[in-house]
């Protein structure tokens, strides 16, 4: 720090030493004058005597600098006035780095936020979430059921505490327009384990986690102030949830997100309720009916991930064997860590932008390096005679690097601009599903990130020109012609360089190629729906409100009734769950199957006429209708997937299955497949019941269809009127078309498609000015040689055919290489390709053939200025 | 008669040692510190006055000297270099060291 310090008195030194020298000056004149000279006489003498007091200044100045930072800084002054001298080479090096920093930086900004957040917990490391596997029935992370939780919770020795939570929705009633809120159920455990406690009131006692004495809330602080005017008397107040009294006992900080951390705020919790398990669900004999419940531990300090998962797996053995888990029921538990839970499913996404815009940067540097090198070899003759009048190899080397920092490091500002534009746009059209997205900012670490890879990647294109300018002969400055043959390794590296370029937009095309094909396929594959003139709004008929299901379906009927004498509508239908939004699993046994056989199947209960009010064909059989009562027998439909699974070469009509503790259902007829969790999936086996007939717990919440010309937002206040004035309690949400849930579920998908091809489209665009820099150069340094070749004969057309041909070399050489890559690389892409090979032949005929268009184009202007070359000109300059 | 133009001229730290032992007497401006190494050598030594000062720098920045306010002979406003505790230590090595060298020196010459 002393050195600091020394900077900063620098200036009071200098000013002090100039005064001690004048002071002394002054005393020596003084002096001679009393000796009789005259003022003149003694102003000479005592100066000739001191000596030269610039050079001794400066010397004495010497005394307080740092040579090797001061001399740095004047290469960066001397840079900089290069810089300013060729505004053209500037410019196009500047907005080359600002587009590939700029990109590197926004998708490191929001690959920073997404998988790198630390969770807002104590010691968000420790925590790891535990769930289950079905392997027999091919189902994964389906959680743990209630009373595995609380074996998992007594019998282990890895944890220092667990915790069960669960999502779920309430109606909240009371308070303006009824309202549909997201919320969890968390134990008692669950806040002491994460290390968080309400801002305002209390956590959930232990004898609350108990049902009958779980009518106890804590609200978000979001929700708070919106719905409750951040009252201070919060606490002890009542609210009503799904038309039952609840008391308030807490507010959560703002920063508290749990579960689901990184979800879009729309689908985040608001509200948190004891896990009071239903008595039901606590019978040994429904043991294994139910999953879903989530669970959370902390490992102990001393305790690996690897232990607790032995100590997982020895607990559910034991487990399995008391209480002789059987037939398709057996649990694999497994354990991650909790910060993976939010964000897993966007990390190959992430991982993959991240390695294409990385190659875009890569590509940025090639053309910069190339420009250098251009660069460089016009500056040979500075450099030697630098070299020959005593400037050393190391020093050389320096001042090019600096030279290229600088130009890194104004590219890295103007790059932090563009990735600043870059993050805004994402936020604004990214998809919501991308978790936490909303959060993506260009914070500190965001910068330092921005900064370091300027340094690095000039270090990257500094250093090759940097290298052979300190290679130069020290006498090429004497020679005065021009390097025209003695400068073939220059362009070696350059030709080299440039293949690189095109070998990377080769696999960036080919990767934006497939995903393009991908998209293409699957928006021609069969929905399996019409999602034409559709729409569809939710609400619940709750328990408290109606308790009586068959009052329930009185209600639900006369709606139905009066939705379909709206203007324009054709086809009114409900269902519980729809496709591409919701998945519910219920687990079935064939007739004559052994006891434990058990098998899930996606599971919708739907109203007569929904097949046709979503347009789904029915392949088979009847639908159902309104015969279908409560008293009647069981029926159900299923999907061809079903079909295909579990009755091969069979007739299904007839065939019977049970459900749960339910009678046995006889399959009356077979539906056309529809993608459940998202279109690239293949549709699960799936088995719809009628609505009317069956009650479960997904009764009470329901969607309702409309189809017909009129169908869109604009029907909302229509349908609104119709439902309020049969109950004016009815919460209505969500409503969306049917087309509108294909673009949600394709948001991710085409989100990485825009990207990707704004990367490859700018990969392809920089490549191609390299090759133009690259040829137009070649053709510089060559003039002369052309100018021979053209007096010795050589036709005009062959001049072009020879830089042509050295396009074209680059250009198979690039593509071979790229070939090579894009093989390696597109394991990458494995998870967002659809029934998409990346082999595919088409795909690199296609591509090749595109880069070759554009190395020839970006040749064809070189080549023409080669051909015009005037022999004689050439000659004369010999 | 050396010509001073470099200190270093002189030969390594020579000016230096001239420079503290005089300070150890008594702090003083830089023109009375030439006029008194001149002086004292006899005008057998030449240096030129400038080239104190560099050395004057070195020594402050190592901390030997410290610069203050004070008068000349004159009864100007001057600046004073004064010895520290450190120069002062530094003077006591390079005499010791120098006063070796010189033996060192003589015991060759006398041989030769």
């Amino acid at each position: 720090m002393e050195w600091l310090k020394q900077l900063f008195t620098r200036p009071r030194r200098y000013d002090e030493l100039s005064e001690s020298i004048r002071e002394h000056l002054e005393e020596k004149i003084a002096d001679l004058m009393d000796d009789g000279m005259t003022r003149a006489e003694a102003e000479r003498s005592a100066r000739r005597e001191f000596g030269n007091v610039v050079v001794i200044e400066e010397r004495s100045r010497e005394v307080w600098q740092l040579p090797t930072l001061e001399s740095i800084w004047a290469d960066l002054g001397y840079a900089a006035r290069k810089l300013r001298k060729s505004p053209g080479f500037t410019i196009t090096c500047l907005l080359t780095l600002a587009l590939g920093i700029g990109a590197n930086t926004a998708v490191f900004g929001i690959i920073n936020t997404i998988l790198f957040h630390p969770l807002p917990y104590r010691d968000p490391g420790r925590l790891v979430l535990i769930s289950e596997n079905l392997p027999l029935q091919g189902s994964n992370d389906v959680g743990v059921s209630a009373q595995e939780y609380l074996d998992y919770r007594s019998q282990n020795s890895v944890f220092s505490e667990t915790a069960a939570f669960e999502t779920a929705d309430f109606n909240l009633t009371g308070a303006g327009e009824p309202q549909r809120i997201n919320a969890a159920r968390i134990s008692a455990s669950a806040l002491p384990l994460l290390g968080v406690t309400p801002e305002l009131g209390r956590n959930f006692a232990a004898e609350e986690d108990r049902h009958g004495s779980d009518h106890a809330v804590l609200v978000s602080h979001a929700l708070w102030e919106s719905q409750f005017g951040s009252a201070p008397d919060i606490v002890g107040k009542t609210i009503d949830l799904d038309e039952s009294p609840y008391t308030v006992i807490g507010v959560m900080p703002a920063s508290f997100r749990f579960p689901l951390d990184a979800a879009p705020s729309s689908e985040r919790a608001s509200l948190w309720l004891p896990m009071a398990f239903a008595p039901n669900l606590l019978k040994p004999d429904n043991r294994t009916m139910e999953f879903g419940v989530g669970l959370v531990g902390r490992l102990k300090p001393d305790v690996s991930p690897q232990q607790a998962q032995a100590d997982m797996s020895q607990i559910a053995n034991r487990f399995m064997r008391q209480y002789e888990y059987s037939g398709t029921i057996r649990v694999a538990p497994h354990i991650y860590p909790f910060s993976a839970y939010s964000v897993e499913r966007a990390r190959p996404l992430l991982i993959l932008l991240a390695a294409s815009v990385l190659c875009v940067l890569l590509i940025a540097s090639a053309n910069i390096a190339n420009l250098l090198l251009a660069r460089a070899s016009a500056r040979t003759q500075e450099m030697a005679l630098r070299l020959a009048i005593g400037a050393n190899r190391p020093r050389l080397i320096r001042q090019c690097l600096v030279e290229s920092s600088l130009l890194g490091l104004l590219g890295s500002v103007a790059g932090i601009l563009v990735a600043v534009l870059l993050v805004a746009g994402l936020k604004h059209f990214g998809p919501i599903s991308l978790p936490r997205l909303q959060d993506a900012a260009i914070d500190p670490i965001v910068l330092l990130f921005a900064l370091a890879l300027s340094l690095i990647t000039s270090l990257i294109f500094g250093f090759a020109p940097a290298w052979r300018l300190s290679c130069v002969p020290p006498q090429a400055s004497l020679r005065a012609a021009r390097q025209a043959n003695s400068d073939r390794s220059g362009q070696r590296l350059q030709n080299s360089v440039a293949t690189a370029q095109i070998a990377l937009a080769f696999v960036l095309l080919i990767a934006g190629g497939l995903l393009l094909r991908s998209f293409t396929r699957l928006l021609d594959s069969p929905f399996g729906f019409n999602p034409q003139d559709s729409f569809v709004v939710r609400t619940v008929f709750d328990h408290v409100r109606y308790p009586d299901p068959l009052k329930r379906d009185v209600v639900q009927k006369q709606l139905l009734e009066r939705l379909s004498r709206l203007p324009g509508i054709t086809a009114v239908a409900e269902a519980t769950h729809l496709p591409l939004s919701d998945s519910r699993k219920i687990g079935f046994r064939l007739e004559h199957a052994a006891r434990d056989d058990y098998y899930s199947a996606e599971n919708s209960l739907v109203s007569p006429g929904y097949f046709r009010a979503m347009g789904i064909a029915l392949v088979a059989g009847r639908d159902f209708t309104l015969d279908d009562r409560r008293e009647s027998p069981p029926v159900a439909i299923i999907n061809q997937a079903l079909n295909r699974q579990y009755f091969p070469g069979q007739n299904p009509m007839g065939q019977r299955f049970q459900w749960g503790d339910r009678a046995m259902f006889t399959i009356i007829g077979v539906a056309a497949d529809v993608h459940v969790s998202s279109l690239d999936t293949d549709p699960p086996p799936m088995i719809y019941n009628d609505m009317f007939q069956i009650e479960s717990g997904a009764s009470v919440r329901t969607a309702f269809i409309l189809r017909g010309s009129t169908a869109g937002p604009e029907l909302l206040p229509a349908i609104r009127q119709q439902v309020w004035s049969l109950d004016s309690e009815l919460p209505l949400y969500e409503a969306a078309t049917l087309q509108s849930l294909i673009s949600e579920s394709l948001a991710q998908r085409s989100f990485t498609l825009v990207l990707l091809g704004a990367f490859a489209v700018t990969a392809l665009l920089l490549a191609s000015v390299g090759i133009f820099g690259v040829i137009s150069y070649f053709v510089a340094q060559r003039s002369s040689e052309f100018g021979v070749r053209m007096a010795l004969g050589a036709s005009r057309s062959q001049i072009t055919n020879l830089v042509l041909s050295r396009g074209a070399i680059i250009a198979i050489a690039g593509c071979l290489c790229g070939l090579a890559l894009s093989a390696f690389a597109s394991r990458l892409l494995l998870t967002s390709l659809y029934r998409t090979d990346w082999y595919e032949p088409i795909m690199p005929c296609l591509v090749t053939l595109l880069l070759f268009v554009v190395v020839l184009l970006a040749s064809w202007l070189p080549a023409r200025r080669a051909a015009a070359t005037d022999p004689m000109h050439a000659l004369r300059s010999e | 008669m050396v010509k001073a133009s470099e200190n270093r001229d002189l030969f390594a730290g020579a000016l230096e040692l001239m420079i503290l032992q005089t300070l150890k007497r008594k702090p003083m401006h830089g023109y009375a510190l030439a006029q008194h190494i001149k002086t004292v050598s006899d005008d057998l030594l030449q240096i030129e006055e400038g080239s104190l000062y560099p050395a004057l720098q070195r020594m402050l920045k190592t901390g030997w000297v410290r610069s203050e306010m004070g008068v000349s002979a004159r009864n100007r406003p001057v600046r004073i270099f004064r010895l520290t505790a450190a120069g002062r230590k530094r003077l006591e090595e390079e005499r010791s060291s120098f006063e070796k060298m010189f033996a060192g020196i003589s015991r060759v010459l006398a041989v030769a």
